[in-house]
């Protein structure tokens, strides 16, 4: 049996900010599962699948990346591996090239 | 050389007055001058032909076109004079559009389309890399475009201001105020600038 120095450090939970710096340095194509299990069942607080503090962080961060998604900058994609077995994954897609124009003048006027 | 200097009549007067009148409108049109300019213009250019008439020889051509020639060429030297002059007291804004694009947003104002080397800081002669202001200009660009609209004010007031003066100072709650700015973090992180979150 293996002793727990010989065991991999669980990986740290995705954070709403974390999910946000990998998107900005991702690359079109690339992609990130922020979730793997059932969402909406994780999410039901009458479940009580998870404490109330990892729920709150798994609701930010699901909406996160529903926003995201909303935004343009992302795809969301759910992969099926088995019953209330899904992987959440979010693609990053091409950016625009410039969604908005000149708004810099306009943050500039108003700080004037 | 002329044989003898010629004295205008009113006779002349009233044969130039056309010709005057065509060439102050002329010069007027390309100096984008007010129609009240114009009395002004006709008396320089007149003034310009009484000094020049000694060379008139009426044996190689006609007082009109010596006179239409006087008058054109003052009135290009004119135009050119008040051209240096407004070039000197430029009374422009820096808000002012320069483009006339058809859609608002599209439109470059005069501050947009100044190059850095023409700037305050060259001028002042600061030093300033054109290649690191442009490289500015589009990542404040982009991190403009990545905020909410409802964020410019709260950017506008974070520029100047440090966050709990702005939160004295403006009409958000201190939680509203906070949430908003990490709101603001997050959009940046996402639009691939760390640095500025």
């Amino acid at each position: 049996m293996d002793s727990l120095a010989s065991l991999p450090p669980p990986a740290a939970p995705l954070t709403e900010a974390a999910l946000c710096r990998w998107l900005g340095a991702a690359a079109p194509g690339d992609a990130i599962t922020y979730f793997r299990g059932a969402l909406a069942r994780s999410l039901c607080p009458q479940l009580d699948l998870l404490d109330a503090n990892q729920r709150v962080a798994l609701a930010r961060l699901a909406q996160r990346a529903w926003t995201l998604a909303e935004a343009g900058l992302a795809h969301l994609v759910q992969r099926r591996y088995g019953f209330e077995d899904f992987e959440y994954l979010l693609i990053a897609r091409p950016r625009p090239r410039r969604a908005v124009t000149n708004l810099l003048p306009r943050i500039l006027a108003a700080a004037a | 050389m002329p044989a003898a200097a010629h004295a205008l009549t009113f006779d002349d007067l009233d044969r130039l007055r056309p010709i005057l009148r065509r060439e102050a409108r002329r010069m007027m049109r390309i100096a984008r001058l007010p129609a009240q300019e114009r009395e002004d213009v006709e008396q320089d250019m007149l003034l310009d032909l009484l000094a020049r008439l000694p060379g008139f020889d009426p044996a190689r051509g006609t007082l009109e076109a010596f006179a239409t020639v006087c008058f054109r060429h003052r009135g290009i030297r004119l135009a050119e004079r008040l051209r240096r002059e407004r070039q000197r007291h430029h009374l422009t804004a820096f808000d002012e559009v320069v483009s006339q694009d058809r859609d608002p947003e599209g439109r470059l104002t005069l501050a947009e389309v100044l190059p850095e080397a023409d700037g305050l800081l060259a001028w002042w002669g600061q030093p300033w890399d054109a290649a690191a202001a442009v490289e500015r200009r589009l990542d404040l660009n982009r991190a403009a475009a990545a905020l909410d609209s409802r964020d410019h004010p709260l950017c506008a007031a974070l520029s100047a201001a440090s966050a709990q003066e702005a939160v004295r100072a403006g009409t958000l709650s201190r939680a509203s105020f906070y949430r908003r700015l990490g709101e603001m973090r997050l959009r940046l992180l996402a639009a691939g600038i760390a640095s500025a979150a």
